[in-house]
Formats: structure tokens, C-alpha cells, sequence
């Protein structure tokens, strides 16, 4: 079998490049893969990856971003995206503006504001 | 006419064929050999040295050394193994045979001999390097190097005698000393 | 034109195992738009990243599901690998890769099973959890366990399977094959299957990339995606093709799937073919430090691991992104326009593991 496994790509880029990236992302054909937060040294790395399927290419782009940063929604490129900002909103506090389908951190049914967030 | 009569064949075959399931509980399971069913311990061998409290992912196992006493929760236990990969003197196994249901969560204790002498490791200073190699793999944290001034400590109260420093040592300079 | 009213659906149906709930809008018997909402399962099990070490995490992640436990053992395993840099051995690798061809074909067949039942031939189900009972039977040969296997770590495998198992493995995937066939033939030509199946919630290739489905979702309607061409394992060996088909209804899906059992079955035998010898696992020494994204493909689709570790035993974050989560909004575009009785299958679908999804 003819193996595909070229190296993963890390972007680090600002929020405000944020929207135009994604937008290039979308227009060579990619795939939303998924979006991942992490909070790491008080920072928050936000992670959104993209894939080629023929190729089998994986594209990360990063934010470090501080918590109160707003963060505009990919839910206008990518609808599927609400789920995962949803999910990113709930569990670290990610000020994320404007997703489609806003669940008002109710998604997960959990009592604890933020429990990622330590 | 195939595609209406698709399942007849099975439907046949099912009904004159004995049955696949057991006739449970009057023929009892058979469970294989590497069925993980519970933890068991050879207290003998056993040194305390809570390795496997530290490490147990769902922390089911408690270990008292003043007591010298051996538990495990059986209701917490996931049977993951972990434990007997991390014991020091392969005391513990997963065996077959699970735990049967109660109406409390029980733990299970089992009492270690008392030992009149101990072993302690004692490190042979001359061949010594001081790599520090056996202060870092001590679960305890009982031994102190000190590479400047060539020092080699022993805390004795915080020792629990695994022999982990003795079978990390590059130089082969630690051998374990009974001691009254 | 009708009015439109909204029917709540789940979370407790009897075609869910698992709890989803979602509103339906519907307009006489035709569902107009569907409202997913989530999360009656949610664990908090990536948070435990905090508590346990990198080692003990393998365990953790492991229980994140009851069906594909094995293959989220071996994501997370290869991820920590990849950045602590960890060459697993040839036998490992193969072991691991046995052990995951097997959890697909337990998976499918279970799933082969709750679909017939949704379709009301409770019958079909019982022959396909018989099936399933066999392969389950032989991962308490092989591992101990039924359903958690509990033998990846670091580095490697903890058991190995000695060529008596092989050989047992061997007969018991012939007999299968053979039972396997009679099974398909019910499935795939049935006049009963096909009227409930042909022609329902079909989604387009252009649709199935748009929406990011991932799987045997995915690759039903013509998108040819399948993570085992990044050749993890011992899939760089191997021969196989991705199965796909152009249709896209719910037939397309059972058609792949039961066409993927065969496919895994017969990578089982290209695997005990080639059997490497030597060791198991590698030594590991030290902490991670490094992230670093792993993909592999589960029976629902495509499973990411992300591992981000600063060098210290516990990591910074492990992150889970199971494939229903990325099928889950392909589930609500199958949904619109469908009939109300339909909804139960279509969510059946795309194998839905919610338990994997919330985490």
C-alpha cells in the first residue's frame, strides 16, 4: 500500500488573521478537522487544524491568546465549526463572538464554570 | 423469489441446531488463562513499598507499612494491570475468577509477617560515581547525592528496601545490607 | 403546506444505547430541521491529564469507550510516542494493529446488529451478535479482557499472542467468513432490508466533505478518507484499498461496513502471514516534552490524539476528538427532509458513540 504521511504543519498566527486564513483554508478545499484549546503558562493556545484528504496534509493554525481576547467564530466558513467553539466556550472561557448555533454554555451539562481552566 | 426468502436458510439451520448459548449457571463459565478477573498478592514477597498505590489509576490499593498492612478495594480495582507491571519484586498477578457482587463496597487486607531484619542498601563509595541515578528511581526519595562533596545518604526511616537503586545502579556499587 | 410542530427525541429511546436528545421540527410527517443538543455524559476525562501521569493516562484514555477502547489506547500510545520519539518493534506494531482490525470487526458487526434491530428484524440481530460473541471470545484469549484490553503502553504492547493463538485466530475468522457470507446475503439482496434502507438519508460526496464527516460515513458517499493510508502501524505492510461507494443512502453505509468486516478480516490473515519476531516494546526512558497531533481510524472514522507535554510527567493537555463528533452535523443534514419513522435509523447510521463524544 502507497503510505501518505507528510509532517504536520504548525502556523502560529494573531486573531486578527484569524477569518483570512481560514478563509484560505477553505477556498484550497480543506477539511475542518477540528479545533482544541489548551491553556498552557496562563495563555491560551487555541488550535485549528485542517486536512487534505488526497494527500493526507494536516495544517494547524495557532492563536496564544489571553483569556478575555475576543475571538470571532469560523462558523461562517466552516458551519460544523459550532460545535467544537461551543465545547472550547464551555470548558475554558474561550470569549468566542458569534457562532451560529450559541448553546450559552450549556452543551455540556456540568455545574462548574470553565473546569479546564486551572 | 431470493430476495423474499433471503433469511429462510438461517431460520432452518437455527431451528434444528442446539442452541450456541450455555446453560448458565448450571454448566459453569470458562474463563481463559490471561482473563483478568482480580489482583492477587504473594504477601511473602511483598516489601511495602506503595509503588503500586502510587501508580494504580483509579487508587484502590493502600498500602500502611507502620501497620504493615496490604489493601485493596476490590470495587474500585479496574483490572487494569498496571500494578503488577510496576511491582518492584513481581509479587502481583491478575488472575482469573472476578470479584462477586455485594451488597458494600469491601476492600480486602492482607497482613505481611513481621520481619526482624531489614535490608538497607549501602553504596560502596569507592567505585561510587555519584550519578545520582539511584536518588532519581527511588520511589521514596530516601537516598541524598550530593556530587560535590561526594556524599552518598541513606534516609533510613523513609527506605522501603525495594532494591530499585540497587538494580539502577550503572557501577554496581549498591548491594543491600541486613541491619538489625 | 403543514404546520410545523416540534417532537422531542431521545435522550432514553430504545434505538439509543447512549444518550443524545434532539428536537425535531417537523411539518406534517417530514422533518424540517433537527436540534442537536448533547452532553447528559460528560466525564471531564481530559481533564484527569492533571492527576495522572502520562503513563497511567493510557488507562484512562482507554475507558473513554467500550467499543473502540483498544484503538483509543493506541492512539494516545503512538501520540506520546511520536513526541518522546519511540520506535515501537515490528511485532508490537503488528500485535497493536491485529487487536485493532479485530475491534473493527467487533464494532461493525455490533453495529450490523442495533441496525437490524432498528429495522425491526430482531432475528438478523441476534445471528450478528453471535458473530460478534466469537471475536470477543478471542480478545479474552488474547488480552483478558472483553471489552477494555488494558495491554498498550508506551513503547509497545504488554502481551504477546503466541503462534497456538494465531492459528486458533485463524479457524475461527474462516468460520466466521463463511457465516459472515450467509449474513451479507440478507443484508445486501433482502426485498424487506432494502425497502427500509435504499434511498434513505442520502447525503452527497460534495455534502459529506462540506459538512466534515469522516469514516465509513464518509467514505458511503464517495469521499475516500481513511487515516490508515497515513500508514501508522503495520499498515505500511499491508495491501488493501479504502472501500467506498458513490451512492451515499443508508444502504451505502451497510454495504461498507459489512464489505470493511471482510476487508479486516482479510488483513488479519495478510498480518499472521507476515508475523515478525522479536520484541514486544521498546524501552522508554524520561518525559515527553512536544505535542504532536495523531490521527488513526476507528471504526467510525477518523480519531485525533493531541498530546501537548512540557517535559514534566503529567502532560499540559491530552485532547480526544472521537469521529461521531465530526459526523454529527452530516447526521442532521441526512435527517432533514426525511421521514419522521426514519429518524431512529439515520441516526444509526453513522454509529453514533456519544460517550466517545462527550468525553
Amino acid at each position: 500500500m502507497e503510505v501518505k504521511n507528510p509532517t504536520n504543519i504548525l502556523e502560529e498566527i494573531t486573531p486578527a488573521d484569524l477569518l483570512g486564513q481560514v478563509m484560505t483554508q477553505k477556498n484550497m478545499g480543506r477539511r475542518l478537522s477540528q479545533i482544541c484549546a489548551a491553556y498552557v503558562n496562563e495563555k491560551l493556545e487555541l488550535s485549528y487544524s485542517f486536512a487534505e484528504d488526497d494527500t493526507n496534509l494536516y495544517h494547524t493554525l495557532r492563536l496564544v491568546i489571553d483569556k478575555e481576547t475576543e475571538v470571532c467564530s469560523i462558523t461562517e466558513f466552516y458551519p460544523y465549526a459550532f460545535l467544537y467553539e461551543n465545547e472550547m466556550k464551555e470548558l475554558f472561557g474561550v470569549n468566542i463572538q458569534m457562532i451560529n448555533l450559541d448553546y450559552q454554555n450549556r452543551l455540556y451539562r456540568i455545574n462548574e464554570e470553565t473546569p479546564f481552566l486551572k | 423469489m431470493a430476495k423474499l426468502m433471503s433469511f429462510k436458510n438461517t431460520v432452518l439451520k437455527n431451528l434444528f441446531s442446539k442452541p450456541v448459548t450455555k446453560n448458565y449457571p448450571a454448566e459453569p463459565a470458562v474463563y481463559p488463562e490471561r482473563s483478568r478477573g482480580h489482583i492477587e498478592i504473594n504477601i511473602e514477597d511483598c516489601i511495602l513499598c506503595g509503588l503500586c498505590s502510587m501508580n494504580c489509576p483509579s487508587r484502590a490499593i493502600t498500602v500502611d507499612r507502620k501497620a504493615g498492612t496490604w489493601t485493596i478495594n476490590r470495587f474500585d480495582c479496574v483490572q487494569c494491570g498496571y500494578c503488577t507491571e510496576k511491582c518492584p519484586k513481581k509479587c502481583l498477578s491478575i488472575v482469573p475468577g472476578y470479584q462477586e457482587p455485594m451488597s458494600m463496597k469491601a476492600s480486602a487486607t492482607y497482613e505481611k509477617p513481621v520481619e526482624e531484619k531489614k535490608k538497607f542498601p549501602q553504596a560502596d563509595t569507592e567505585v561510587c560515581v555519584f550519578c545520582t541515578l539511584c536518588a532519581k528511581k527511588c520511589p521514596q526519595g530516601a537516598i541524598t547525592v550530593d556530587r560535590t562533596e561526594k556524599k552518598w545518604e541513606l534516609n533510613k526511616d523513609a527506605c522501603v528496601s525495594c532494591g530499585l537503586c540497587e538494580s539502577n545502579c550503572p557501577k554496581k556499587c549498591i548491594s543491600m545490607k541486613e541491619e538489625n | 403546506m403543514g404546520k410545523q410542530s416540534i417532537i422531542p427525541f431521545g435522550p432514553q429511546h430504545p434505538v439509543l444505547p447512549e444518550p443524545i436528545h434532539l428536537d425535531l421540527v417537523i411539518e406534517d410527517e417530514k422533518i424540517v430541521e433537527a436540534i442537536p443538543s448533547i452532553g447528559f455524559v460528560h466525564r471531564g476525562l481530559e481533564g484527569l491529564v492533571k492527576k495522572k501521569d502520562f503513563n497511567e493516562m493510557t488507562y484512562v484514555v482507554e475507558r473513554t469507550c467500550g467499543i473502540c477502547s483498544f484503538m483509543h489506547g493506541m492512539g494516545y500510545c503512538e501520540a506520546v510516542e511520536n513526541v518522546m520519539k519511540v520506535e515501537v518493534p515490528d511485532r508490537g506494531k503488528y500485535l497493536r494493529t491485529i487487536w485493532a482490525e479485530m475491534s473493527r470487526i467487533h464494532s461493525h458487526l455490533l453495529w450490523l446488529g442495533l441496525l437490524a434491530d432498528a429495522f425491526g428484524f430482531e432475528s438478523l440481530f441476534y445471528q450478528c451478535w453471535r458473530m460478534r460473541e466469537k471475536v470477543l471470545d478471542l480478545f479474552e484469549l488474547t488480552t483478558g479482557g472483553r471489552c477494555i484490553f488494558s495491554v498498550n503502553k508506551i513503547g509497545g504492547v504488554l502481551k504477546d499472542i503466541d503462534a497456538e493463538m494465531l492459528q486458533t485466530m485463524l479457524s475461527v475468522f474462516e468460520e466466521m467468513e463463511t457465516e459472515l457470507k450467509t449474513i451479507r446475503k440478507t443484508f445486501l439482496f433482502d426485498y424487506t432490508v432494502e425497502s427500509r434502507l435504499k434511498g434513505v438519508g442520502v447525503l452527497t460526496k460534495e455534502q459529506a466533505h462540506n459538512l466534515g464527516a469522516a469514516g465509513p460515513f464518509a467514505r458511503a458517499s464517495g469521499v475516500k478518507i481513511d487515516m490508515r493510508t497515513r500508514g501508522y502501524g503495520a499498515y505500511p505492510d499491508l495491501d488493501f484499498e479504502p472501500i467506498t461507494s458513490e451512492i451515499g443512502d443508508s444502504f451505502a453505509r451497510c454495504d461498507v461496513r459489512i464489505n470493511e468486516i471482510f476487508q479486516a478480516i482479510d488483513l488479519i490473515r495478510q498480518m499472521i502471514g507476515k508475523m515478525p519476531s522479536g520484541e514486544i516494546s521498546a524501552v522508554v526512558k524520561g518525559n515527553p516534552n512536544g505535542e504532536y497531533f495523531m490521527r488513526v481510524e476507528q471504526p467510525r472514522g477518523e480519531a485525533i490524539y493531541y498530546v501537548k507535554a512540557n517535559g514534566s510527567k503529567f502532560l499540559d493537555r491530552m485532547r480526544v476528538r472521537t469521529p461521531t463528533f465530526a459526523n454529527l452535523p452530516g447526521m442532521l443534514e441526512t435527517l432533514k427532509g426525511a421521514d419522521l419513522a426514519d429518524v431512529p435509523l439515520l441516526i444509526l447510521t453513522i454509529d453514533p458513540c456519544i460517550s466517545c463524544t462527550e468525553r
